[in-house]
């Protein structure tokens, strides 16, 4: 490595922050636009989906226990239970499906 | 009188400190093997550990950096490719950031500005989960933020110190933890037809995309079809008021 590599990290920190803070700067006022509020309504639930997936079916050594862990966290979520807990034992069940039953 | 409110946890603001504590537990275990593995690809791509870790200190956004790291490793070191991939693989965060603008709004700028260095998939998947459910905080958003940040950095330094002792952390299944947590924060949001609807439309064009497009492209591609199906079917219903 050579003494670019500060450099290299100074642009890329750069750009990260000025895609980061883009938004705030272009959206100073309150929306008033119904459609474009109905479009930023719905982000979180895309975003939150396509953080799940795929990424919760890959996340594993194999496709059985990606899904162990899934319907583990699946069924908890749906139950109420706390984030912390359902992480934990969804990852208990993948960590048991690799060990005992692959 | 401090020490009884943070106990019985009745003050508001004492409130949203544990909560954001609370929350922000299964995420930051889902960040460390990623960050061991960061700190790990610096020194195997020859970056100095100072190096390695300063990126984490300075970038603060998990793909880019192993995409950086794996650049520079290669010998990539064009200005104009470093720029386009970093705002290629950080594009998401604009949909993000818009999303999280109008609760923004009404915080001094200087204050947003602070908040928008530590804008992460998992501070926003919080922050953003949180303001639906409860209400936006940003204190509760400044925690999460900077507890993830901190955690990212010492999951770095544990990388560079014991690369060479740790096995693959990625191997560990705590990398499981992000998604799964994701989907707990999805799961309470899904309460009518129209947004049944926009999940699964975006959980298929996510699975679908990312088999054909490199990189976090269907992320991208699945935001905006989704989101523009939401749009379209919710229209001026109650919720875009």
């Amino acid at each position: 490595m050579n003494g670019n590599t500060y450099l290299y990290i100074l642009v890329m920190a750069g750009v990260t922050y000025l895609i980061r803070l883009i938004p705030l700067i272009l959206m100073r006022k309150e929306i008033k636009n119904v459609y474009v509020k109905s479009f930023l309504y719905y982000v979180p639930y895309v975003t939150l989906a396509v953080m799940t997936f795929p990424s919760i079916l890959g996340a594993t050594a194999s496709i059985w226990s990606a899904w162990a862990g899934f319907i583990t966290a699946l069924i908890l979520a749906y139950r109420g239970n706390s984030l912390f807990k359902v992480s934990i034992l969804a990852c208990l069940s993948v960590f048991v499906f690799e060990f005992f039953l692959l | 009188m401090q020490l009884s409110n943070l106990i019985s946890g009745k003050n508001e603001q004492v409130e949203e400190v544990w909560a954001a504590l609370r929350d922000c537990a299964p995420m930051v275990l889902g960040v460390v093997p990623f960050g061991i593995t960061c700190g790990i690809m610096g020194l195997t791509a020859n970056m100095s550990g100072l190096e390695t870790i300063l990126m984490s200190v300075f970038v603060f956004a998990g793909a880019s950096q192993f995409i950086g790291i794996s650049m520079l490793s290669a010998g990539i070191t064009g200005w104009g490719i470093i720029i386009l991939t970093t705002l290629l693989v950080n594009l998401r965060h604009l949909i993000m950031g818009s999303s999280l603008a109008p609760y923004m709004i009404k915080l001094p700028f200087p204050l947003q500005a602070f908040l928008a260095f530590f804008l992460t998939d998992e501070a926003y998947a919080l922050t953003i989960s949180r303001s639906y459910k409860v209400r936006y905080s940003e204190l509760y958003q400044l925690i999460v933020s900077t507890m993830i940040y901190l955690v990212w950095i010492l999951a770095t330094l544990a990388g560079v110190g014991l690369g060479s002792y740790i096995s693959d952390p990625l191997t560990w299944g705590l990398d499981f933890a992000m998604p799964a947590t994701f989907l707990v924060l999805l799961i309470p949001l899904l309460k009518d037809h129209i947004s049944l609807i926009v999940f699964g439309i975006a959980a298929v064009v996510s699975v679908s995309a990312a088999l054909y497009l490199p990189g976090k492209w269907y992320i991208i591609i699945a935001c905006v079809i989704a989101t523009s199906i939401g749009g379209l079917l919710e229209g001026d219903n109650k919720n875009a008021q």
